[in-house]
């Protein structure tokens, strides 16, 4: 049997076949990439929502406006319009944990 | 034997969000792609640095590997072409994340006369060159997977390994019947 001369020099340099601060290290930068993603996927959300609200604006105000003055009633509509909010923001943010309250909520 | 996920199930489960899987699949492969790295790059921790980043970018884009049962193929090509960037980049900004070395054992850096004779070995071949011996001879990569890991044809590879070797031989000083 012939063995390559130059093989016992190759494994001279080879990498640990087990390195936990390596996989450790590795998982941390992976951790910090999604923790990026989702505070971008985040922010875009919430970008979303206020363009949407900035275009709405308009009609928002309209409503209020002409809302009766019965402060019952504008309770209603924002506590509607606050949960079409918190709905829209769920799910385009699925991934990211929303407070427990408002996840009974939804 | 049958006790261990194959690298296909471990892709699937880490794409469905699995970090245990993703680490699983570090684990199995960190060896093979750092033993590469450092044959490619003249600086270990360059190396090390560089297989954190094909680990990284392999997490990024896990949904475009077309064939997970070739994930370590894939994890080689991912780590070729970042180290051909870094290459590319010398001049730029050398700060690491090396902190974590200081906690590795003692007996896990490289160091020996032999390591480092064949460091600087490898550091006379051209890269191309280089990464072709670090495949085949010293990874057991057959020349077509090597080829299709480096994107050049199949003859320069073989060429390449011909060659690489010729010369580390004779850097080396090692005789073809040593064993």
């Amino acid at each position: 049997m012939t063995t390559d001369p130059l093989k016992a020099f190759f494994e001279a340099g080879e990498a640990p076949a087990i390195d936990r601060p390596f996989r450790a290290a590795t998982m941390q930068r992976i951790a910090r990439r999604r923790l990026q993603f989702e505070l971008a996927r985040a922010g875009l959300a919430g970008l979303a929502v206020f363009a949407a609200l900035l275009l709405l604006r308009p009609v928002i105000i309209a409503l209020v406006l002409s809302l009766p003055a019965s402060l019952g009633e504008a309770g209603v509509v924002l506590a509607v319009t606050g949960l079409a909010v918190f709905g829209g923001y769920y799910l385009v943010t699925r991934s990211l944990p929303l407070p427990a309250w408002v996840q009974r909520l939804l | 034997m049958s006790g261990q996920p194959t690298d296909a199930a471990l892709v699937a489960a880490a794409r469905s969000g699995s970090d245990r899987a993703f680490s699983r699949l570090v684990d199995r492969h960190q060896q093979a792609v750092r033993s590469f790295l450092r044959r490619v790059c003249r600086h270990e921790a360059d190396a090390d640095d560089l297989a954190q980043e094909t680990f990284l970018a392999a997490w990024t884009s896990l949904r475009t590997l077309d064939k997970p049962e070739r994930v370590r193929s894939w994890l080689f090509g991912i780590a070729w072409r970042r180290a051909q960037g870094m290459a590319r980049s010398m001049s730029r900004s050398r700060r690491r994340e090396t902190d974590w070395q200081g906690e590795r054992p003692e007996h896990d850096r490289p160091g020996t006369e032999m390591n480092i004779a064949m460091q600087q070995a490898l550091a006379q071949l051209p890269p191309d060159q280089r990464a072709a011996v670090a495949l085949c001879l010293a990874g057991d990569w057959s020349h077509a997977d090597a080829a299709q890991i480096l994107e050049i044809p199949l003859g320069t590879v073989k060429s390449h390994v011909s060659r690489g070797r010729a010369r580390l031989v004779e850097i080396l000083g090692v005789r073809e019947d040593d064993h």
